[in-house]
């Protein structure tokens, strides 16, 4: 059978264009963009932390569950990761989030002190990218809908990005928010569109994690997640650098053109820090979509 | 890898592309798109070539040059083939039916079934290897070669005997 397939091999063949260098650069820049979540975040942290919170809750940690959206029950957004409760994070980590007085990022409100209940709630911060993100008025807008529907004070910081690809008159795009919960970061990383030209990469995910069968791979450890519309798998990544767990979702383009992808990755620093998850944790695996499909929908125009 | 990493992956780059290309070739049926999933696979081991050991890097980058083609092929289904030139008279080839039925044969099957043959049997994989490289079932490796060589078997005559 080789002997056949040889002959399917033209003779001679062409010199080959690979440019070794370019794969290099190329690589190097994936290792690059695959440690941009955990630097990305940290830079965030660091210039939302001197803006005093004034936690919508005050008891105790909630296990990580986020304020719902929409006012649904169904709608509400759990994380399987129990956080846990403020007393047993060290006091020199509970502390370590809170810097030095240093000038707020421009549009956040200005520090008032310590946090209280007495006082309004601070607005949402203003809008900001990183660098290396082109900001986007679609992925602001999404992002702005999501955190005004945020109890104030709870998000940290948001931001809408576009990829630089246009693909015909579409731009692939998502957003990112921080939010701080009793004492607890998550980071949440929605992406919209990040099929073909839009690689999820682009936005520091690993290539397509469990996206397609070729990508399943067991360190992924994806599971399938029951919609009604598509098909949906999380998935649970530790790269070294950082754990994520998120939610691929594939379903038909509403607007014609192939399927589109969404992909929501969240990332679950341990408190007080931004350390990474342990190999070692016995969490369960994320296994529900994490907030309501329905929801996820509406403010993404899908129906 | 016991040299600098850079100087080792140009070693393995040197050593490796045109096996890999002639792989790739034989899955997209063109130099172009061959170029491209080699390239891609490549890109793929250096940024992870700290962590990939010397006996594993084949089958690592077998395994990323399957599942990167597989990828591009998928929501494709028409797709145009580009080709180098266009032929302008009968070629010169001792078994040009054969040759041309071959390749034809190659062309049609489905791209899991022609990933399986590059696999087993142009890149000597077994069964079982073939299965973890796709992330596919040792039953369903065996059911895809089975359609596979089915529908090239009047081809491979000449081999046969």
């Amino acid at each position: 059978m080789r002997g056949a397939l040889s002959t399917c091999l033209p003779d001679p063949e062409p010199p080959i264009g690979l440019d070794l260098e370019h794969i290099m650069r190329q690589g190097r820049r994936r290792q690059r963009v695959h440690r941009a979540i955990p630097l990305a975040a940290a830079a965030v942290t660091v210039l939302t932390v001197a803006v005093p919170w004034s936690f919508g809750s005050t008891g105790p940690a909630s296990g990580g569950t986020l304020p719902v959206l929409g006012g649904s029950p169904s709608a509400s957004i759990a994380m399987t990761s129990p956080a846990p409760p403020l007393a047993a994070v060290p006091p020199n980590q509970q502390t370590a989030t809170v810097p030095p007085a240093q000038d707020p990022p421009p549009g956040t409100p200005a520090p008032s002190g310590t946090p209280s209940t007495a006082q309004p709630p601070p607005a949402q911060p203003a809008h900001r990218a990183p660098a290396g993100h082109a900001q986007d008025k679609d992925g602001d807008a999404l992002a702005k809908t999501i955190v005004d529907r945020l109890p104030a004070g709870r998000t940290a910081d948001y931001f809408g990005t576009r990829s630089a690809t246009m693909v015909g008159a579409r731009y692939g795009w998502g957003f990112h928010i921080l939010w701080q919960d009793s004492g607890r970061y998550g980071y949440l990383m929605w992406l919209h569109r990040t099929k073909g030209a839009f690689p999820a990469t682009i936005y520091g995910l690993p290539a397509e994690p469990c996206a397609e069968l070729a990508d399943r791979l067991p360190s992924y450890h994806c599971a399938p997640v029951t919609v009604s519309n598509g098909t949906a798998t999380s998935f649970d990544v530790d790269t070294g650098d950082h754990r994520m767990r998120g939610i691929v979702w594939d379903q038909k383009d509403s607007a014609g053109g192939a399927d589109m992808r969404v992909t929501v990755a969240f990332t679950l620093p341990a408190p007080g820090a931004w350390t990474p998850f342990s190999m070692l944790d016995t969490a369960p695996r994320l296994d529900t979509i994490p907030m309501s499909i329905q929801d996820m929908a509406k403010l993404m125009g899908i129906n | 890898m016991t040299a600098t990493p850079d100087r080792a992956f140009e070693a393995y780059f040197a050593e490796r592309v045109a096996r890999l290309r002639r792989s790739a070739y034989l899955l997209t049926g063109n130099w172009h798109d061959a170029e491209d999933v080699v390239q891609t696979a490549f890109v793929r081991l250096y940024s992870v070539w700290h962590r990939v050991r010397e006996d594993t890097a084949d089958a690592y980058v077998r395994k990323v040059l399957a599942n990167v083609y597989l990828s591009s092929r998928r929501g494709q289904p028409g797709r145009e083939r580009p080709v180098p030139d266009v032929p302008d008279g009968p070629a010169a080839d001792p078994l040009p039916d054969v040759r041309l039925g071959l390749r034809e044969a190659l062309a049609a099957l489905t791209p899991s079934q022609r990933t399986v043959v590059v696999l087993r049997y142009w890149e000597g994989m077994s069964v079982a290897e073939t299965a973890t490289a796709l992330g596919i079932s040792a039953g369903t490796v065996k059911s895809q070669t089975h359609r596979a060589v089915l529908a090239m078997r009047p081809y491979l005559i000449e081999e046969v005997h």
